[in-house]
């Protein structure tokens, strides 16, 4: 029966045509390229980190349990975030779900393109949905977010 | 029925939820209390990451400020509010700040921008205001499983009283194609807060002033309103007097106990007032009052 009544939130992916295989594997030598920078937060954001400057969004697993994103609340550019403030929201099913800084710095980009077409989050959560960019005040702290294996290992954890 | 699997519910923290009915309360305190109640387990939550430096009966009764869930309902009296996109304020949308607020204000009702999702919505005496504080990881529920298990909970409150209601693309619990209940939600690191608004006799005149929730063509109607028609339907052929004819009011009150029983058969709670269970929560039930008498 529960099944029967959450049917209608069927996760974004499957209502999408599978991509071509070639544009699978070349997705997955991208990710594995960028695989040692990357981290997680246990509020399911994920972090990529290139020199000092840290890209932020929420993960694939996220948007998949919010359902259809239909309003992102951005921060202001140039603000100031510690690590753990919250920062901004996204909006599904009547539920806005805060967003919070995994690490601090300063705003220096958000995605614009979020603004009008907050469903890039469900098609392209940790790509082209990305929610905005920080520069790190202290590189560090990406040392205490969770990498890959321990971020789906945390999610299993909480589904059984 | 329930939305939680078996596995899930055995390894449930705590299989009773404690609720309280506060009656009438204005907006600002109830928003305030959400906030201290929120506020307060997540505080907790954030002391026991570091257990070393806590001693037994500290870590003890910051586990039981962490893991209360609790269900809030009440009423308010006639106020608009707004939804986090529609926030002029944060917006700095200088020039429409506070007009939409004004004229809100000048029908005698009060008006609040929130953090919560939807749009606008009014809220008055004879609506059923349900708040729910719970940490979604207690019921192993993502956001949209929690926002479809709400509707289902008023689905069948309003079913129990005969009233056929449905859920929408839209959102929110509909019957015969006007809204019946709404609902807006903000989570904050898995706990939530905000929730439903269910019309049992609310005075839908106040909803005229607005476009509830951003849908131009639909309109809202109450518990009250739906019985009536169902009414007039069972008596159009018959000869009765206007005794039997007596309008059904179905008040808060009325609502209320079917409301609640719903809500735990939903998440496999058993609900008790709060207070009534346990000493340990004659703490909370302290808080709850500190903060709406203030």
């Amino acid at each position: 029966m529960s099944r029967l009544i959450f049917s209608r939130y069927a996760p974004a992916h499957l209502l999408r045509p599978a991509p071509p295989l070639a544009i699978i594997r070349l997705n997955s030598i991208l990710f594995t390229r960028s695989y040692t920078t990357k981290r997680y937060t246990k509020e399911h954001e994920w972090v990529n980190v290139e020199e000092s400057l840290a890209t932020i969004g929420i993960t694939d697993h996220a948007q998949s349990s919010l359902g259809e994103v239909v309003f992102v609340e951005a921060p202001e550019l140039n603000k100031k975030v510690k690590k753990q403030d919250p920062i901004g929201a996204v909006e599904s099913v009547k539920a806005a779900s805060d967003i919070y800084a995994p690490v601090s710095g300063d705003v220096v980009l958000v995605n614009e393109r979020l603004k009008d077409q907050p469903s890039l989050i469900n098609e392209s959560p940790e790509d082209e949905g990305w929610f905005c960019k920080i520069k790190m005040s202290n590189s560090s702290e990406i040392n205490d977010l969770l990498d890959a294996e321990a971020y789906e290992k945390f999610i299993d954890q909480k589904e059984s | 029925m329930s939305i939680l699997s078996r596995r899930a519910s055995s390894l449930a923290v705590n299989s009773s939820l404690p609720y309280i009915y506060l009656s009438q309360i204005p907006y600002a305190k109830a928003l305030s209390l959400q906030s201290h109640l929120v506020t307060r387990r997540l505080k907790a939550r954030k002391q026991l990451q570091s257990p070393s430096s806590l001693t037994t009966e500290e870590n003890a009764r910051l586990q039981h400020i962490a893991n209360t869930d609790i269900l809030l309902l009440l009423q308010h009296p006639p106020t608009y509010t707004t939804g986090r996109r529609d926030r002029k304020r944060a917006e700095g949308d200088v020039n429409n700040v506070g007009s939409e607020e004004k004229r809100l204000r000048e029908f005698g009702a009060e008006y609040f921008e929130t953090l919560r999702g939807g749009q606008t919505t009014f809220h008055g005496p004879g609506q059923l205001i349900g708040y729910p504080i719970l940490n979604l990881q207690n019921y192993k529920l993502s956001v949209k499983c929690y926002v479809a298990a709400i509707e289902r909970v008023i689905i069948e409150t309003c079913d129990a009283f005969g009233i056929k209601a449905q859920t929408s693309e839209h959102t929110g619990v509909w019957t015969d194609g006007e809204k019946i209940c709404a609902i807006g939600i903000q989570v904050q690191r898995y706990i939530t807060s905000h929730g439903f608004a269910l019309n049992c006799n609310t005075d839908l005149s106040w909803f005229d002033h607005i476009i509830p929730c951003g849908l131009v063509d639909k309109k809202v109607t109450s518990m009250t309103k739906q019985i009536a028609k169902q009414q007039q339907i069972e008596f159009a052929d018959k000869e009765t007097n206007q005794l039997q004819r007596k309008k059904r009011e179905m008040s808060v009150e009325i609502v209320l106990p079917v409301l609640t029983e719903k809500f735990g058969n939903m998440f496999e709670r058993s609900m008790h007032p709060l207070g009534c269970f346990d000493d340990s929560e004659i703490g909370l039930r302290r808080v709850i009052s500190e903060s709406i008498s203030k």
